[in-house]
């Protein structure tokens, strides 16, 4: 099978970007059968997981947001 | 016959500022969250949201409602960032051909992911940010849109002007350089 088309696939699926249920089952099988996919969709889980609840949204300082707001309100 | 016309453009621009305050400005975190991450260094993100909101309000007359204000803002950055604020030395970043090797090796090897996921989470979020940190600009860029910011592949592809498939072969790449970079990292300790 395509390497591309593998890494595509794999990480497709890891993102849960797959609509079609064809598709899908066959990420799943791929997965399941070869360890050195099972390995590529676990690192592509496990980084995706890490970055996800590592890095949450954190709101900007109130002294940036105003400094922010009195720029727009001068400029033109 | 002077005033009224000074105080009717002030009036407008006051109009386009409420306007802008109201549904541009409540995106604001969400910038600086992408800007802190693409650059680094909150020096860089604070002046790189400054000049993404100044340039959207300028265009803000020109932006239609209709359209997507989270995805025109994230694409300003985007484009201010490509432009000016993209000159990380490029001598300290990674490059996935030389990763490539080392990551296919510890897939050969018996390492197993629960005991990385175990090393990895003890890290420190310094640590992780600094891993995130020697990923090249376009690779990291597609990570945090996917990862953090929770943009679809399509509107990935919108962003950053290339097809889904080269989002999805980047995503992949830059989550195998963090890896790497991870376990580099695990090992120093």
């Amino acid at each position: 099978m395509d390497k591309k088309y593998i890494i595509q696939l794999i990480t497709s699926y890891a993102d849960g970007e797959i609509g079609e249920q064809k598709r899908k089952d066959e990420a799943e099988k791929l997965i399941d059968k070869n360890p050195d996919i099972n390995f590529d969709y676990r690192v592509q889980i496990l980084i995706k997981s890490i970055i996800s609840e590592r890095f949450k949204i954190q709101p900007a300082p109130e002294y940036l947001v105003q400094s922010i707001k009195r720029k727009i309100k001068t400029s033109g | 016959m002077f005033f009224p016309v000074i105080l009717s453009v002030t009036e407008e621009k006051h109009q386009l500022f409420l306007s802008f305050e109201k549904s541009v400005l409540p995106h604001l975190n969400d910038l600086y969250n992408f800007s802190l991450r693409i650059t680094g260094k909150q020096s860089s993100a604070k002046r790189l949201l400054n000049e993404t909101f100044l340039r959207a309000f300028a265009f803000y007359n020109k932006f239609e409602n209709g359209g997507r204000c989270r995805t025109w803002l994230f694409r300003i950055m985007l484009n201010i960032f490509k432009n000016s604020h993209r000159k990380t030395d490029a001598k300290n970043l990674l490059k996935y051909e030389d990763e490539e090797n080392s990551y296919k090796k510890i897939r050969d090897s018996s390492v197993d992911i629960p005991d990385m996921e175990m090393i990895f989470r003890n890290l420190s979020d310094n640590e992780i940010g600094d891993a995130l940190a020697l990923i090249p600009a376009d690779y990291k860029t597609v990570i945090i849109l996917q990862d953090i910011e929770n943009f679809t592949y399509e509107e990935i592809a919108d962003l950053i002007d290339y097809p889904v498939e080269i989002v999805i072969s980047r995503i992949n790449i830059a989550r195998k350089m963090l890896f790497m970079s991870l376990y580099e990292c695990s090992l120093k300790r």
